[in-house]
Formats: structure tokens, sequence, C-alpha cells
């Protein structure tokens, strides 16, 4: 099983985070979150933006915020209008990593856009990405 | 002893004409589908004594485990691996035999239940509907072995955590999570309780292997993760007084696409070789490999070590991975199929790097041995033929067996010591064995210095049983 994708996925949000949520003001293309099912009332939300092409990539922005309820609001600005998917874990012991077993299994909550399932590894791009148009996208993640 | 076989030497050289004889087995039941269909979810009987007499000496509770849950909502289980586990218990003592069957009640068969209907892909079987699956306990069916651990039954499958249970009532306790970092970590079926009582046992996934050495209350001692030189299918393993032994058939997780479940990640690549790492048991490093003309195995008898250096396993080996990519999904689809190819084989690893395979006639699986010698020096293992029961003397290459005749299916035999003696015969056999013709399970008591003998004991369900894997004795 891809124990080493979910290394290799969860990797990315390890390193060191510049905070690139962006505050999106008059941009087109807002993408907003929510993100449900928080159950911890401790730690951080590490949520990723990516497009196709850096999906098993870096991601174009990230953003941390500070778990303060059970349900949580972010938005991001796209580039411009296109495909996106979304990857966000909840850092419950605020390291800054996503913990995993021994063999490379999250063991901290995690979820994708389209509430995407995981199966014999992450979801693909074609599962958890979704449309954003002028008029920016909604999306609820529900993390698990 | 009945049957003299001849030893092949040299099996090195034997390619694909092992596998011979075993084709009618299917065709000569009365129904062998018995074996297969889901049984009531709780099962409580007093067994008949059929023939013979229950040595006075022997008591103690038989435990085995396999699939059981074969259909929900009109959807057939694709893999006889993949069937929720139901333990059988049988109380042995004072002349009497009693049987209890109970599920383990793990998150897998919880949610299944609560929905109705098949949601998870597991070791070779993908439902019309999966689900996502989160961590392996999620498709832990806990329906392969049983260990005897502090008072209670861990069930063990290939890849998640132990689940508890109950060893008087069966209830299921829990899964048993281990702290930090091994929570959920694979915990093979196979472990080995060596004769200091520790346990060891390995965990695949991938070409991450975990090992695990625990304390005799199964307390973690100490655990490592390797990297594995290929993603090799590993069911089993072995343990000397000195070294751990991972044995890598070339079936490997290189299919690529969508699989539908874990098995369809592999592929048998019959011209790379059957990899083996000696692990130093300390350490934990590697200390020694070989290669093998291509096998695939599933169970390991025992393994050990002279002063020479020389390493010792007896193993059955299949020429390839049919049985596990084909003939357990025919199986569980009740189509018939040839159950036994693999045979019993010695494998000898020299401390200078020089490997030989050496197999013995005829086919052979579920080998158990004296569990007093585990990692030490052993002359016998005890197995199943295809409809019989065989002690395998790996001096003399002679075999000794016992065939219940046609219309039945062998389950493994367990050995269990004379109390007080040491000689590696002296004991019992216990086993189940399906009667198809009769429509029951019968348990059957051998003389293990007389296996030919036929059963000095042999009591009856008033039910047949599905056929199951894997067995430990407790002592009473």
């Amino acid at each position: 099983m891809s124990t080493h994708i979910f290394r290799f996925l969860f990797a990315l949000a390890a390193s060191k985070l510049a905070l690139t949520a962006t505050p999106s003001a008059d941009a087109d293309a807002v993408v907003k979150i929510t993100i449900a099912g928080i159950k911890a009332q401790q730690g951080f939300l590490m949520i990723a933006l990516h497009d196709e092409k850096g999906w098993s990539g870096a991601p174009l922005a990230r953003a941390r915020i500070p778990v303060t309820d059970s349900s949580l609001k972010t938005t991001f600005t796209a580039p411009a209008p296109g495909h996106y998917g979304i990857k966000i874990f909840h850092d419950v012991d605020g390291d800054g990593r996503m913990s995993t077993n021994i063999v490379g299994f999250p063991t901290e909550p995690f979820g994708f856009s389209n509430d995407a399932p995981i199966r014999f590894g992450p979801p693909s791009f074609a599962d958890a990405g979704f449309a954003v148009g002028p008029d920016g996208a909604v999306q609820t993640v529900t993390l698990r | 002893m009945t049957t003299l076989t001849r030893r092949e030497i040299a099996a090195l050289t034997l390619g694909g004409a092992a596998t011979a004889a075993t084709s009618s087995w299917a065709r000569t039941v009365a129904d062998w589908r018995l074996g297969f269909k889901t049984p009531p979810e709780t099962l409580d009987s007093e067994l008949s004594l059929i023939s013979g007499r229950l040595p006075p000496e022997l008591q103690g509770t038989f435990y085995r485990v396999g699939p059981a849950q074969f259909e929900r909502a009109g959807e057939r289980l694709g893999h006889w691996f993949d069937g929720d586990g139901m333990v059988q218990r049988f109380a042995i003592g004072d002349g009497r035999a009693r049987h209890r069957g109970r599920f383990v009640d793990t998150d897998k068969r919880r949610s299944e239940q609560a929905a109705g209907r098949f949601l998870h892909s597991g070791y070779g079987f993908g439902p019309k509907a999966a689900a996502e699956l989160r961590r392996l306990d999620d498709i832990n069916a806990a329906n392969t072995s049983v260990l005897a651990v502090a008072g209670e039954i861990w069930t063990l499958w290939e890849g998640g955590s132990p689940w508890r249970v109950d060893a008087e009532t069966l209830a299921t306790r829990g899964r048993k999570a281990f702290a930090g970092p091994l929570d959920g970590a694979p915990f093979s079926a196979h472990p080995k309780r060596g004769p200091d009582g520790d346990v060891w046992n390995f965990g695949v996934l991938g070409r991450s292997c975990v090992i695990w050495h625990l304390t005799p209350d199964g307390a973690v001692r100490k655990s490592a993760l390797i990297t594995l030189p290929a993603p090799s299918l590993m069911h089993d393993f072995a343990v000397t007084s000195k070294h751990v032994i991972l044995l890598l058939p070339p079936m490997l997780g290189d299919a690529g696409g969508e699989p539908k479940s874990l098995v369809d990640r592999y592929r048998w690549h019959a011209d790379r070789p059957f990899q083996i790492l000696v692990l130093d048991k300390d350490t934990l490093t590697l200390q020694r490999s070989y290669e093998l003309p291509a096998r695939f195995l599933y169970h390991l008898g025992n393994a050990w070590e002279d002063e020479t250096g020389t390493i010792r396993l007896d193993a059955c080996l299949d020429n390839d991975a049919t049985f596990a990519v084909k003939t357990a999904r025919d199986l569980a689809l009740t189509v018939a199929s040839t159950p036994l190819t693999a045979r019993p084989t010695m494998i000898t690893l020299a401390a200078n790097g020089r490997a030989a395979m050496d197999a013995l006639i005829g086919v052979g699986e579920f080998p158990r041995t004296d569990p007093r010698r585990v990692g030490l020096q052993h002359r016998f293992t005890y197995g199943v033929i295809t409809s019989g029961v065989a002690r395998w003397d790996w001096e003399t290459g002679a075999r000794d067996n016992f065939e219940y005749g046609p219309d039945t299916w062998s389950e493994e035999p367990v050995f269990i010591p004379l109390p007080g003696a040491n000689d590696e015969t002296d004991g019992w056999l216990v086993a189940t064995m399906l009667n198809f013709r009769a429509e029951r399970t019968e348990l059957c008591i051998f003389d293990a210095r007389r296996v030919s003998d036929g059963p000095v004991a042999r009591f009856a369900c008033p039910y047949a049983l599905p056929l199951g894997f894997h067995g430990a004795f407790a002592t009473a």
C-alpha cells in the first residue's frame, strides 16, 4: 500500500510555512472553504491549495489556522479560473507535521476537497479536483 | 510409518513440474461448498465421541479462527481470505469436547453489519461500492490466526492490529492498540513464541517492514522499521535462537493501475529471485542475504542454526502465487478448484552464502512443529495433505500419513507436548476436519508418534463449521 505516498503527501505540509492564505479582497476566483468535523479543540489546521500539476508536489498556497471551533472557514485566491484541489490535516499536537504511525498511515485527522475518498493511497486529482470559475468556488471538507 | 517417500535432492532444478497430481479433489467431495457457508452468529454445543477415547492427560482449550462471513445483501464474498473472522473454541478434557463459536467484532464487521452490505476492499476482494481505506484496521478481518497472550486470545490478520477476545466467552474486548507510532502498524498472523515465552513478529506494507519483539505478556520489548529490497507479499517468517529470517517471494507490489484489493497490487515475477534476509535478533540489522529460484510461500515450520552458522528452515513452497490470486477467489465464489499444490521443502542457508532448497515428494501445507523447539533444532514437522494429516521427518525424508478419505478437508494439526516428556514426538496432534458427506466438522486427536494409526479420539460437532486457517492450544 502507498505509505510512501502518504509520507510524501503530508511532508509538504511539514515544511516551514509561509502564511500564504490570502485575505482576498477584490480578486476573482476566490475559494471559500469550510472545514468541518474538527474534533480536538487544539492545534492548527494545515491547508494547502494545489493545481493539477502540483497535486503530488508543491502547493500554490498554504494556510495555518489555529483551531478554535469544530467548524472553521477560510478562503484562498486561486491564481486564475481553472481546476484546483485542497489538502488539509489537523496538526493536533502542533508540531507542524502530519503525524503517522511507523508505516506512514496518518494518525492525525485529514481531508481532501470533494471529500474525496482514500483507498490504497491518497485520492487522485480526478477525484479531489474541483472547478473554480470566475465567481470562485465553495468547498466543504470534512476531516476524518 | 506407512508411506516412505524419496527425497528429491538438488530441488533447485525443479522448475514447473513440481505440483502434479491433485487435480480431482473438487470432484470427489460431496458438496465442498459447505466449507464456505456463513454460520449462525453464535454456536455452542457438546461434541459427540465417534470413536476412540480422549487421553486423560490431555486437558486444555483448542482455539481456531477462519473466515466465516461469505455473503451480504446478495453479494458473494470474492476471496476466501476476506471473510470476517470467527473464533472456534474447543474445550477438551475429562473425555469430553465442547464447542463455542463467535465472530470477532472488528470495526470492519461492525460497520458492515450496520450497513447490511460489504463495504471494504481487503486482501483479494473489492465489493461493488467500496468505502475508503483510512487505516489498515478498517479492513482487518481478524480471521487468520490466534495467539494466546496473558489469559486472552489475540486474533490476527495479515497486516493490522491484533483483536483481543475473551478466552472463555469469546466476547471481543477490542483492538490491541500499541503505543505511539506502533498503533495500527501491521502485525502479521504468524508471530513466533520462543522457548523463553517472548513473541517475535513482523508486519509488512509495501517495502516497509516492522519487526516486533514482545514480552510473554504482549508488551513491546523493542521494534524496528526496516526497508525491504522489494515490496514482496510476505505472509510468514522464521526465527532461530539468534536470527530473524524474512522470506521475500517475487510477488511484488508493482502492478500499478487502480487495484480493487491488496493482492491486485501485486504481480508474480517468475524471473526474479526468492530472496531471504537474515537479521540479527539483538540489533535487527541485516547479516546475510540469499537468492533462490522463484517460489511463493505461505507457511514456515521452524528454523534453527547449527554451530557452523548454517540455518535450516522448512517451508511449504508453491511454484507461483496462483493460490493467493486465483484459487482462494474460486473457493470463496464456489467455483471448483484444486486447493493444495505447495510442497514441504527444506531450505538450507550456509554461512558462506550458499542456499539450497530440497523438496519432499507430494503436497503439504499448514506446517506446525513442537512449540518447545521454536528456533531450536527440530526433526519433525506436522501438516496437512489432501484429505489427511502427515508428519514429515527431515532426517530420513519419511512421511507418516493418515488420510481421512474422500469427502473431507483436513485442517491444520497443532502439536501438544505430553506433559513431562521431552521427545519431539511425545505428544498429540489436535486437528479439525470437515466431513462433507456427514455435513459436520470433526475434532481428531492423534498420537504424534503414530499418525498413520489414525485418531485416538474422534469427536463430531452437530454442524459444519466454515473452513478455517490456524489454531493454538492452551493447556488447562
